[in-house]
């Protein structure tokens, strides 16, 4: 049969080639990227509104629940509602306020109309500073803060693994202090350090403070993981803390030394200190851990404390599960002895919940 | 042989030394135009979004922001930059809010507003998907070793 080209049948070839040239599948991905935009554009329109409806300060807290059980002769078991404590933190350029309150031991506070309150367990302000950024390299802080060793500062229950924190912390190096502090960071490579320094006040007889006495200390930390990839923290620390008032008979000199290593799924902590003076002491913990699947961890814990009445050896297993990053499960189980016969030895459960919010 | 060895060990020491754009990392760094940085290592990418670095050289303040929730593209990032899985930087974050009230990165839910927040902010990097469109509003930030 042969092909009659004819005017009708020559415009439908036409338009079929150019149905052909039409980039069809183009004009709608270009329409999914347009409405993506549009969509990207809306939701960043949206976050501005909402920062500037609430430009307040961040407010974040955390809540700790423990069940303790031993084989002490006159300690039963028991329920502690341990903490809950607010933060609160408002950062303007450079400079930064930060606050934790802390509502310890489930405090019942009652009135009456005289207006004095009584109550159970303690409303305190843990920290409380102002701090201004010059750089990276330093940072001054004025207020009541944190001593900067280790567990002292990253002791909070929703991020430490054990519901027990270890003998030797808070019992060589003092807790906390009012005064000025000035510290930083320096990275001039691979490695850097980090550091502070504090002038504050010291601690009287019953370690309140009590402004008379004045401390000075610091600490410095080495991070090395740069030097080798398999490691995410490789920090080597050192602190010192030294005070010598009136007040306290002739005031102590405090050392110590930490380190903080992580590599994929393993942890060792450790920490040593020695305080020379009114009383000597001197305590160290090492405890290494693992992840053994997903959020689940098992850790042991060697403990040491000689506060110079007698010396407190602990060895605690433990596990810790986080079934979310908010909430924290623990369970461990410790052996405790001690070098004399004046203080009964004994073994203890201790499970806990620690909820960040 | 001993030629082919030398030339070998210079190919490799070059391939290393040279700086990545991130495509092979699973993420590429992006950052506002006027940031006077055009590469970064990853130890100072870390620093600069666990907030440890808050400057660039020429003093204008860093933003770092990133794409929320389990995208792919995060974990490349934090397993190549400070070696941690996304729930230890999740970890840490609350371990900052308790102890120094400090945030973490502002969080959007697409790589589009990410390029499209640190194409208007000064001072303001980000990561995203290597497979994101380019946007001439942002300058990609080479990774470095």
């Amino acid at each position: 049969m042969r092909y009659h080209p004819t005017p009708a049948r020559s415009v439908l070839a036409v338009l079929v080639f150019l149905g052909l040239l039409i980039p069809s599948p183009a004009i709608a991905a270009a329409s999914t990227d347009d409405v993506q935009a549009e969509v990207d554009m809306l939701a960043h329109d949206v976050d501005g509104l909402r920062q500037q409806l609430w430009s307040g300060p961040r407010i974040n807290g955390y809540y700790a629940f423990n069940y303790f059980a031993n084989n002490q002769s006159h300690n039963p078991s028991t329920f502690r509602q341990q903490a809950l404590s607010l933060f609160i933190a408002r950062t303007w350029d450079a400079w930064r306020v930060f606050t934790e309150i802390e509502y310890e031991d489930g405090p019942a506070l009652e009135g009456d109309s005289t207006g004095a309150v009584e109550g159970h367990g303690a409303v305190t302000m843990e920290v409380g500073w102002f701090e201004y950024r010059a750089s990276d390299k330093l940072v001054v802080r004025g207020g009541k803060f944190l001593l900067p060793e280790y567990w002292n500062v990253n002791h909070y229950p929703p991020v430490v693994l054990s519901t027990n924190r270890p003998l030797m912390v808070r019992n060589v190096f003092p807790t906390d202090s009012v005064g000025l502090m000035v510290h930083g960071n320096v990275f001039p490579g691979a490695v850097g350090a980090t550091y502070s320094l504090y002038y504050a006040n010291g601690q009287s007889d019953q370690a309140t403070d009590n402004n008379e006495n004045k401390a000075v200390g610091g600490h410095l930390t080495a991070h090395l993981q740069g030097l080798a990839a398999v490691f995410s923290r490789f920090d080597v620390g050192a602190s010192f803390h030294s005070e010598h008032g009136a007040a306290l008979g002739g005031g102590y000199d405090a050392l110590g030394g930490e380190a903080q290593i992580n590599t994929n799924r393993f942890e060792l902590l450790f920490e040593y200190a020695t305080r020379q003076g009114n009383p000597n002491a001197e305590g160290f913990y090492v405890q290494p851990s693992a992840r053994i699947f997903g959020e689940v961890r098992s850790f042991y814990r060697y403990d040491y404390l000689d506060d110079g009445t007698n010396p407190w050896t602990r060895h605690t297993l433990g596990l810790n599960w986080r079934p979310t990053a908010n909430v924290s499960l623990k369970i461990e189980g410790s052996s405790n002895t001690f070098a004399n016969p004046g203080r009964e030895s004994f073994d203890e459960l201790a499970t806990s919940v620690a909820l960040f919010f | 042989m001993p030629r082919i060895l030398a030339a070998c060990m210079m190919v490799t020491a070059i391939a290393l030394s040279a700086p990545v754009f991130g495509d092979d990392l699973g993420f590429v760094v992006v950052a506002h135009p006027d940031v006077a940085v055009d590469q970064l290592s990853a130890d100072e990418l870390g620093r600069i979004f666990k907030k440890e670095s808050t400057r660039w050289p020429d003093g204008t303040p860093i933003v770092p922001v990133e794409v929320g929730g389990t995208a792919p593209t995060r974990s490349s990032f934090y397993r190549a930059t400070l070696k941690l899985v996304v729930g230890d930087v999740t970890a840490y974050w609350i371990n900052q809010a308790m102890t120094t009230g400090n945030n973490p990165p502002k969080i959007f839910s697409s790589d589009g507003l990410v390029m499209r927040y640190v194409g208007q902010t000064p001072g303001a990097v980000g990561f995203v998907s290597p497979t994101t469109p380019a946007d001439p509003r942002v300058k990609r930030i080479a990774v470095g070793p």
